[in-house]
């Protein structure tokens, strides 16, 4: 009886550490994105550094996600033409792939790619910085390590995702419309104007709004596990991991809750 | 051992830090005058690099007050404490350059970035300090990954002395360099802080450069001074664990 009693308050102390654990590691994420987003607004600003993370997260980017969109529009394609086939609805797959790109699948997808790039990039800068005494030395400089290292990476991943996911969208509905006329037999333009006439700037806007957060997330994640690596080479690879994990639940979660506000579910 | 008259410029009095739960240091005290340098000794992981970094403000401290000529740090809040602190320039164990910029970008780092000086100014100083370090101006534009260890250390200090500081930190300076670096960079120090008057604090585990730079030691023992004096009465001090350390046996 008294093992028990001793083995069901072990388990109840190890479910609540862990969720003591959470709700702390959730707390300074928060007051470290607070931080950072208060720095954003007020001087000094650097813009070599805000440009040279909006090349990073753009320019540099726009490859992978590219890549991405395209084959993803393809296979959205195919997927919804074999699908629709069966209550001869083919005619709705010019539709079906704007409409999942735009609102979810570029957000999403461009979100995840620049998480595993950028996010884990940003972990590993920072967290090298740490380890090796840099972020250090920016204090010993009369320079503040949030405003100079972490606010313009915010500022630029905020800014440039949805960027990027603008390219997406318009390369993925390219991707479906390469197969859809190429292999499956669709009207060019016909394809273009069901595309126009049925995608709203609501579609658009919403998977940039969507884009916007998933940047400033992935920033966020990224630049606080990166700020906060310790232990040398073995700390900085989980920081890089942590960054990368985190940052992609974070975008997950927050796509469901933005969806449903966005489109009035809630 | 030559003297100094002056008073000291920075003066710590009972400082403790604890760190994650655990004691690090406690009622340390030490005082450093314009043109001394003190050598902070000890083993590893005796709380030598978390004191420095008390004093920068790097680390909290628990208690104790830090002088900084007539501002007291641990007090001093925004501003003050920024400006205060902004007279300390310190020399980094692994020199801590930054990898995305240039040498010259480097040294003139805190000209541009925290003090508005223009680019042809800034890479001005930081040529006339590369000179003063021993350092050729064709290294200026190369990036610190080009540099050997010894010249990454003395592009370090170009960038500590940069902004004319009274007290300068010098942590390991000549740690993982060759015998003659380790020289150069010994002479380069006591050098520097004779032209300067500047006060400095390194720490070190390397005797030689102990007796060739500084004029006095405190030694850390159990997380405070275990004993204080001057580097000429070292070996006649009767402190064992200061014994131990220096013939490295116990």
């Amino acid at each position: 009886m008294g093992t028990s009693v001793t083995w069901i308050l072990n388990g109840l102390a190890r479910i609540g550490a862990g969720l003591l654990a959470l709700v702390a590691g959730v707390g300074a994420r928060t007051l470290f994105a607070l931080q950072a987003t208060w720095r954003i607004a007020a001087p000094p600003f650097y813009p070599r550094v805000f440009f040279g993370q909006v090349a990073e997260f753009f320019y540099f980017s726009l490859p992978v996600v590219g890549l991405t969109a395209l084959f993803t529009g393809m296979v959205l394609a195919l997927q919804s033409y074999t699908g629709f086939e069966r209550f001869s609805a083919e005619a709705a797959v010019p539709q079906v792939v704007a409409l999942s790109i735009a609102r979810e699948l570029g957000p999403v997808l461009a979100g995840l790619m620049v998480s595993g790039r950028m996010g884990a990039a940003m972990a590993a800068e920072l967290g090298a910085m740490r380890v090796t005494e840099q972020i250090d030395a920016l204090s010993t400089l009369r320079v503040d390590p949030m405003r100079y290292l972490v606010a313009p990476r915010i500022l630029a991943a905020t800014l440039s995702l949805p960027l990027l996911v603008l390219a997406a969208d318009v390369i993925g509905i390219l991707g479906g419309y390469l197969v859809a006329v190429g292999q499956l037999g669709f009207d060019g333009p016909l394809f273009v104007s069901n595309v126009m006439r049925f995608l709203t700037g609501g579609d658009l806007g919403s998977g940039l709004i969507k884009a916007a957060v998933f940047g400033y997330l992935i920033a966020v994640m990224g630049c606080y596990h990166g700020f906060t690596a310790s232990a040398g080479a073995e700390g900085v690879g989980r920081a890089t991991t942590s960054a990368v994990v985190s940052s992609a639940i974070a975008i997950l979660a927050s796509n469901f809750l933005l969806t449903a506000l966005l489109f009035g579910i809630v | 051992m030559s003297k100094t008259t002056l008073d000291p410029i920075l003066h710590v009095q009972e400082l403790s830090v604890t760190l994650g739960g655990k004691l690090i240091i406690e009622d340390l005290g030490f005082d450093v005058a314009p043109g001394e340098t003190l050598a902070l000794l000890g083993g590893s992981g005796t709380g030598k690099s978390v004191t420095l970094k008390a004093i920068l403000g790097l680390l909290p401290s628990q208690a104790g007050t830090i002088h900084l000529g007539e501002v007291e740090l641990r007090s001093a809040t925004g501003r003050d404490a920024a400006a205060a602190r902004a007279r300390i320039g310190m020399l980094f164990q692994g020199a801590a350059l930054f990898d995305s910029l240039s040498v010259w970008e480097n040294i003139a780092f805190r000209l541009t970035q925290a003090e508005g000086v223009g680019q042809k100014v800034a890479r001005e100083r930081a040529l006339t300090m590369l000179d003063a370090v021993g350092l050729e101006p064709t290294l200026a534009d190369r990036r610190p990954a080009d540099l050997s260890g010894g010249q990454q250390k003395r592009a370090g200090l170009a960038r500590a002395l940069a902004a004319e500081p009274e007290i300068l930190f010098f942590d390991e300076p000549t740690t993982g360099l060759d015998p003659i670096s380790a020289g150069l960079i010994d002479k380069l120090m006591a050098d520097t802080v004779a032209r300067t008057g500047a006060a400095a604090v390194m720490i070190t585990h390397d005797i030689a450069s102990v007796r060739k730079v500084c004029q006095r030691v405190a030694f850390l023992h159990d997380g405070t001074i275990g004993w204080t004096g001057a580097v000429a009465d070292l070996d006649q001090s009767d402190f064992a664990p200061l014994q131990a350390f220096l013939t490295g046996r116990d």
